[in-house]
């Protein structure tokens, strides 16, 4: 009976949590941020067709410059097993990306410099100029139209054009 | 009036393959004139042309024949906090998608900047496709200076060049100068990163080596560079610097940009891929996939 309680209590505990964050934010001067901050956790449920539905998955405020967000078992990842999303930071614009394994404890460090979460990043480049899938969501790219689509447009409305000139010559 | 519109109509299917390719970006203005170019590295007339792009809807697939394994930068590998921005990662620049992975610095680890540090190859036998570096390094398409490495996989052929005109015996033979030098290793999971590069040399050095490999049609690219330490057709192995990590190009904070485009990337096909899958994966996992490749 107690092995069988032992069995249950572990598996419960794994049921609530496989994984967590600690995030540790850092003044511009690269020192911990000691006052109460709101750290907030978003991951991103990936659906079939590619978009990306960001899910709120946890708060935490830090003491002594850091805190730690438990994530659920049951939080979404890709098919690889990854946990992808994005921190915020109370007060802070800016978000930061995170993605790491699930199973892992991951543990990020995040800058704050003038009132901005500071996130190494790069612009684009010539042939990023795809859009992402169609989605719900309010962080989604927005559905490039080119010309392509201008002429494939037009090009109906000209036939039906010629079509009734046609049939009124024709008459 | 009806021979006027058809005219119209007409006119209009002859000007839509143009359409086509302004609506893709394909028209690129590239002024190569007098620049200084550093020997031994291509220079991109016209204009480099950028991998293509992926589908979102493959983030996080396993692509068994994805010969790129590991990390590819010499500072915390395997260490997620590094990573700014993921393949297809939503949060990157809006009306872009971003066709592969950012690693950056670690304010976790208290690396500041990591500018200078080395950009690491991760296939186990690649060769140099496009080893572009300019100035000022914002042209190439955005990419700045960057490194394109196309892997290779043994051909698994019967190889004879040691008795070629008598018996035409394939190998494998005791005789480590006949064949490849993969042909005499028993078990290639347990080589050492050091044997691996011993065993490719080897093939090098006998001049074989394209008999021996085969390319993949798989691309890896590391963009954003300061430098490039490999210059266009040079062999590379696993871990081998190909140069230094920095913001060149159209970035904005010092990174690399890491990129796998599947076979295809040469007709403009070949899509991106998540890297993700394969960076958590070791040399190790690269050497193991080797029995698949070899069929």
């Amino acid at each position: 009976m107690k092995v069988l309680l032992l069995w249950l209590g572990l598996g419960l505990m794994a049921a609530g949590s496989d994984t967590a964050v600690l995030v540790k934010v850092l003044d511009v001067q690269r020192q911990p941020v000691v006052q109460d901050v709101e750290v907030h956790l978003w991951l991103y449920r990936i659906m079939p067709d590619g978009s990306a539905v960001p899910e709120w998955e946890g708060t935490c405020v830090t003491q002594q410059g850091e805190c730690e967000i438990s994530v659920p078992s049951d939080a979404p990842r890709d098919q690889a097993g990854f946990l992808r999303g994005y921190i915020e930071v109370s007060g802070a614009e800016g978000r930061r990306s995170v993605i790491w394994p699930s199973g892992q404890r991951m543990e990020i460090g995040i800058m704050i410099a003038g009132g901005r979460i500071k996130r190494p990043s790069c612009g684009p480049y010539d042939g990023q100029n795809v859009p992402v899938p169609a989605t719900s969501s309010s962080t989604s790219a927005a559905r490039r139209v080119g010309p392509l689509y201008f002429v494939i447009a037009v090009l109906p409305i000209l036939l039906a054009g010629v079509y009734v000139l046609w049939i009124r010559k024709k008459g | 009036m009806f021979k006027r519109i058809a005219f119209i109509i007409l006119m209009l299917l002859l000007l839509l393959p143009l359409c086509i390719g302004v609506g893709q970006g394909n028209i690129m203005l590239f002024l190569a004139a007098g620049k200084d170019v550093p020997e031994g590295h291509a220079y991109l007339p016209g204009g480099a042309s950028a991998p293509p792009g992926g589908v979102c809807s493959n983030i996080g697939q396993r692509f068994p024949d994805n010969p790129f394994h590991g990390w590819p930068t010499d500072f915390h590998p395997g260490d997620w906090s590094t990573i700014s921005a993921w393949w297809c990662d939503p949060d990157y620049f809006p009306g872009y998608t971003h066709w592969g992975i950012d690693i950056a610095a670690s304010y976790r680890a208290n690396d500041w900047d990591v500018e200078g540090h080395a950009v690491l190859c991760t296939a186990l036998v690649g060769r140099i496709r496009r080893a572009a570096f300019s100035v000022p390094p914002e042209w190439n398409s955005g990419m700045g200076n960057f490194v394109e490495v196309e892997a290779y996989e043994p051909t698994g052929r019967p190889t004879w060049w040691c008795t070629p005109s008598v018996t035409m015996i394939p190998t494998p033979t005791s005789d480590p100068t006949c064949g490849c030098a993969l042909d005499h290793v028993v078990d290639p999971t347990q080589l050492t990163e050091e044997e691996w590069r011993a065993l490719v040399q080897n093939d090098i050095d006998t001049g074989h080596f394209d008999e021996c490999w085969q390319p993949t049609g798989w691309v890896a690219t590391y963009m954003h560079l300061q430098d490039i330490t490999v210059a266009v057709d040079d062999i590379v192995v696993y871990g081998e610097t190909l140069g230094h990590i920095d913001n060149t190009g159209n970035s904005s904070g010092t990174h690399l940009h890491y990129q796998i485009n599947m076979p295809g990337a040469d007709s403009g096909k070949g899509a991106a891929i998540d890297p993700a899958p394969t960076m958590a994966e070791t040399y190790s996992d690269g050497l193991r996939a080797l029995p698949r490749r070899q069929r």
